[in-house]
């Protein structure tokens, strides 16, 4: 009962940073909406849930991350209300979701796991749960806890958004593309709210891009920015590819239209990078400074943005201690394999290849088909001095990711068996 | 009754938790698009001719959401019973197709089969032969083949004070409306408010999805029976080992040929029959199953019920429940009492004749509306409701010729007309130490008072949504409408616009846009 409405709900648990079901209007006129159910009702919990749900939308529709605290505020006194009974079940999944959001994966998976346990009936916690497990490094606990999503009605979506990472992880991108274009289609048949549709578009959009396939992903992207216009992922994807593809004027606009949405650390990054290769370094500064400041702008981001900050130093070659700093207080509560990769990566920067090895090992123990893994990789190696795997590893970053090209041939001029550079237009096989 | 022992009880047990009628199973809960809130089948108040069917899905659809629509995946049927086999004679089928806003604004369209004799019959189902009898898009009403259909949001015209109804039932609060000074010690619940209501719509608000069909009662009546009751309930089903795909968008009309075989995972008659009396672990096999076994599979979920003749030598009668009621001051509201009430009037006579112990499995099962096509109401509209006193006269409540209620129109209220029924009628269980009629032993066949909170839910016989006036009028579109929070319509399709957005025009009772 009063389990929330299913199109609703089910965005909670897609668990990207900013998949909000509905634009602006829309959310705002929900936490409208719950807060005069509220008025009219102040004992009833399942109203602070649902307002809590339409904070939590607000959150990841705006980034301002104060709708996160309404959120917890709201569920936690709906838990105040109703904590034993399974109705108590859908504020836990949902406090889940913003303990997810804050970096509080322990918390989270305790949450959800009660969730399950208060309605065995709702499956969508293990959603919940397979993410949580999944950040903390526990990949068999997280493809069980998924495993409960499969052949049960009404979460197909949840299931083909789950299978596609799964896949992405382990990988078989191609069957992650598959997973997700499925999700899509889901989304739009069940005529899930235009961002939900957006946001599955534009993840689409990016396991093509993991896979080399720029043209799939710049396709998803715009599939996406049709749905939801101003969508700041895809515009951020599509700024992407412009600046991989040499336009970087269009890329300089993308990324600055994707920031006036949303100023993401990784946004700010990305576009002092194309201002760097425009050779606009006054720009690109400018950018950089605003990454760090986005950082550590309040406590809520200094949590968050650890890893995005500590690759950001580690990709600039600036304050490499502190770069290492961030990824082992990161590794502190996230142990998945971009954590490994962003710890190998700090130490790589700090001349201790060894560890770097070590952690990179750790990254790749999936089998993840992701080219700047294969780059790090192959940059590690090489710091060995193990030219062999390094020419393999940055053979493999190059088939995904042709960009790398002149980057590798920098790093190894005169290693045997490197993919030479490539005549436009072409683009070899991914391994 | 010693008070002690009575207070005792009243904070003994554990809690029972049931869910509302809306989002009542597993497998309706994760489709929302099948998940049936409601039904309802009366004749038109206009044209007593006519026969209006309505089935509403799509619970807790949010103003402020815009995408409720219905699945293009599911089967939705009106299923029409002549006999009391409650086997299906006729079904009325809707399937709908999503297509470009250029066709139809709303993106969707409902092609409506029959009324037509079922290719088969029970819970696995193909769609009737041919073309449909009605199609046309949704959010408007289509007028063809002598029969209007509306598909398309509108108002949740469900009423209850779900949120107080929980906190009773897990035994954080006692009753409705509070009553501290109760006799034997207070009992918690709402506080009156200025308008001597005390009860919240927790449906308040809320819109829904309405498949309304208005037809003449002719094409139902050439198979009816001489007493010309029919039963109708509301499916939903879904192709098994299906998922959903965008192909099913573009599904041409149905015919046997291409019909898939629907397995229903959904079924709504008589309201609340499930949230009460159907534990939440038993629903989904509930949903699953079709009426015709109804009281061979789920009699044993219904109590017992009073009869005129004391069969356990304590007293326990209709007649003495009747009189406790009143003893106890759970039946005083009324025009001279505003406010001040702690429970509505009887709805059945102190000497109700009832000599069958079967009665309210009989009333309750199988579950599906029972609707009189010769017994024209004096008015949907016009209908003065009750007396409030010695018992409820209006011809369409006659409790058992039709389980509870002649059908059921928009605004029958039909929480309160449940709660008072079984409040009368239901066989307790009381503790030896109360020495009320009905104590003693446990019983079988009996709600056990000291661990069944839902006899605390039922004893006030209303959830004060209505003023204290309005509470015995069960029935009749009046002011206010049943409790509902906006009019019902006059003519088709009756239910109430959808709410608008929180602050436009029409909202009731949202706070003013900043």
């Amino acid at each position: 009962m009063r389990r929330i409405a299913a199109r609703a709900a089910l965005a909670i648990f897609l668990l990207a940073p900013a998949a909000a079901q509905t634009g602006p209007r829309e959310s705002d006129n929900q936490i409208r909406f719950f807060q005069w159910k509220v008025s009219q009702d102040p004992d009833d919990s399942s109203w602070y849930d649902r307002l809590g749900v339409a904070y939590i939308q607000k959150a990841r529709e705006t980034g301002d991350v104060t709708y996160y605290d309404l959120a917890a505020k709201s569920l936690e006194k709906s838990l105040d209300l109703e904590s034993d009974h399974p109705e108590a079940a859908s504020a836990k999944k949902h406090l889940a979701t913003v303990y997810y959001a804050n970096h509080r994966f322990g918390e989270s998976l305790k949450l959800a796991q009660e969730a399950v346990k208060l309605n065995p009936a709702d499956v969508t916690p293990y959603a919940l749960i397979g993410d949580a497990r999944s950040e903390m490094g526990e990949y068999g606990e997280a493809w069980e806890a998924w495993q409960h999503l499969q052949n049960s009605r009404g979460v197909e979506y949840l299931e083909q958004t789950k299978a596609s990472v799964r896949s992405l992880l382990t990988g078989d991108t191609q069957a992650a593309i598959e997973h997700m274009r499925h999700a899509a289609d889901i989304a739009v048949a069940s005529r899930m709210p235009r961002e939900t549709i957006a946001w599955s578009c534009f993840t689409l959009g990016d396991n093509y891009f993991q896979a080399g396939d720029l043209a799939g992903a710049k396709a998803a992207y715009n599939e996406a920015l049709k749905t939801y216009p101003d969508y700041h992922r895809a515009l951020a994807g599509l700024a992407r590819i412009s600046s991989a593809e040499g336009r970087q004027s269009e890329a300089i606009g993308l990324y600055q239209k994707a920031i006036g949405i949303i100023p993401l650390p990784v946004y700010a990054a990305a576009l002092g990078d194309v201002y760097a290769k425009a050779g606009k370094p006054a720009e690109a500064r400018k950018q950089y400074n605003l990454v760090e400041y986005i950082a550590r702008l309040n406590a809520f981001n200094r949590t968050v943005y650890n890893r995005e900050l500590s690759v950001f130093y580690s990709d600039h070659d600036i304050h490499p201690q502190e770069a290492l700093e961030l990824a082992r207080k990161e590794f502190e509560v996230r142990h998945d394999i971009y954590t490994w990769d962003t710890l190998a990566w700090a130490l790589y920067k700090n001349n201790q290849q060894q560890e770097a090895a070590a952690a990179m090992k750790e990254a790749l123990s999936l089998g993840t088909k992701d080219a700047l893994l294969f780059f790090h990789a192959g940059k590690i190696y090489k710091g060995l001095g193990d030219n062999e795997k390094a020419v393999d590893y940055l053979n493999r970053a190059i088939a995904l990711n042709p960009q790398l090209t002149n980057v590798a041939r920098a790093l190894v001029p005169a290693a045997p068996g490197l993919i030479p550079a490539l005549v436009p237009g072409t683009r070899p096989n991914p391994q | 009754m010693r008070p002690l022992a009575l207070m005792a009880l009243l904070c003994a047990g554990p809690a029972q938790v049931p869910a509302a009628d809306h989002r009542e199973s597993p497998t309706a809960d994760a489709n929302g698009e099948g998940d049936i809130t409601d039904m309802f089948a009366f004749l038109d108040p206009n044209n007593a001719s006519q026969v209006v069917l309505i089935m509403n899905v799509n619970p807790f659809a949010v103003p402020a959401e815009p995408n409720y629509a219905f699945s293009p995946n599911i089967l939705y049927q009106f299923k029409i019973s002549m006999n009391e086999n409650t086997v299906e004679d006729l079904v009325i089928q809707a399937l709908f197709t999503n297509v470009a806003a250029t066709t139809c604004a709303s993106g969707q369209m409902v092609n409506i089969y029959g009324p037509a004799i079922p290719n088969s019959t029970g819970v696995n189902n193909t769609v009737v032969f041919g073309n449909p009898t009605v199609s046309g898009c949704t959010g408007v009403t289509i007028q063809q083949a002598g029969m209007q259909v509306f598909a398309g949001l509108r108002d949740d015209p469900f009423v209850t004070d779900v949120g107080q109804l929980m906190r009773i039932l897990e035994s954080k609060q006692d009753l409705f409306r509070d009553f501290p000074g109760f006799a034997l010690g207070p009992l918690h619940g709402r506080t009156v408010r200025s308008d001597n209501t005390s009860g919240v719509d927790g449906f308040g608000g809320f819109n829904v999805t309405s498949i309304a069909i208005e037809l003449p009662k002719s094409a139902l009546s050439g198979f009816l029976g001489q007493e010309g009751i029919v039963g109708i309930w509301g499916t939903t089903s879904m192709v098994e080992a299906s998922s959903i795909s965008p192909m099913a968008s573009t599904r041409a009309h149905a015919s046997q040929a291409a019909s898939p075989v629907y397995t229903q995972f959904e079924r709504v008659g008589q309201q609340l029959f499930k949230t009460i009396f159907v534990p939440a672990a038993m629903r989904e096999a509930f949903n699953a199953s079709a009426p015709q076994n109804d009281m061979q599979n789920w009699s044993s979920l219904v109590p017992d019920a009073l009869t005129t003749k004391d069969n356990d030598g304590t007293g326990n009668t209709i007649s003495a429940r009747a009189g406790l009621l009143a003893t106890l001051g759970f039946t005083d509201a009324g025009a001279s009492n505003l406010g001040q009430g702690h429970g509505a009037p009887l709805l059945l006579p102190a000497s109700f004749s009832n000599t069958d112990v079967n009665f309210l499995r009989t009333a309750l099962l199988p579950d599906v509306l029972r609707l009189n096509l010769n017994l024209v109401p004096t008015g949907i509209v016009t209908l003065p409701g009750a007396a409030v006193t010695g018992g409820n006269t209006d011809p369409q409540l006659a409790v058992g010729a039709f389980g509870l209620q002649n059908g059921r129109r928009p605004a029958d209220t039909v929480t309160d007309i449940l709660l008072q029924v079984v409040r009368q009628l239901c066989d307790v269980n009381f503790p030896t130490t109360t020495g009320v009629p009905g104590s003693g032993p446990a019983r079988p066949g009996a709600l056990t008072f000291a661990t069944d909170r839902r006899v605390l839910a039922v004893l006030q016989g209303t959830n004060w949504i209505k003023t204290d006036d309005q509470v015995g009028n069960v029935s009749g579109n009046v002011a206010p409408y049943g409790g509902n929070e906006l009019p019902f319509l006059t003519t088709f399709p009756f239910l109430a616009a959808p709410n608008p957005l929180p602050g436009e025009v029409g909202t009731v009772g949202f706070p003013a846009q900043q």
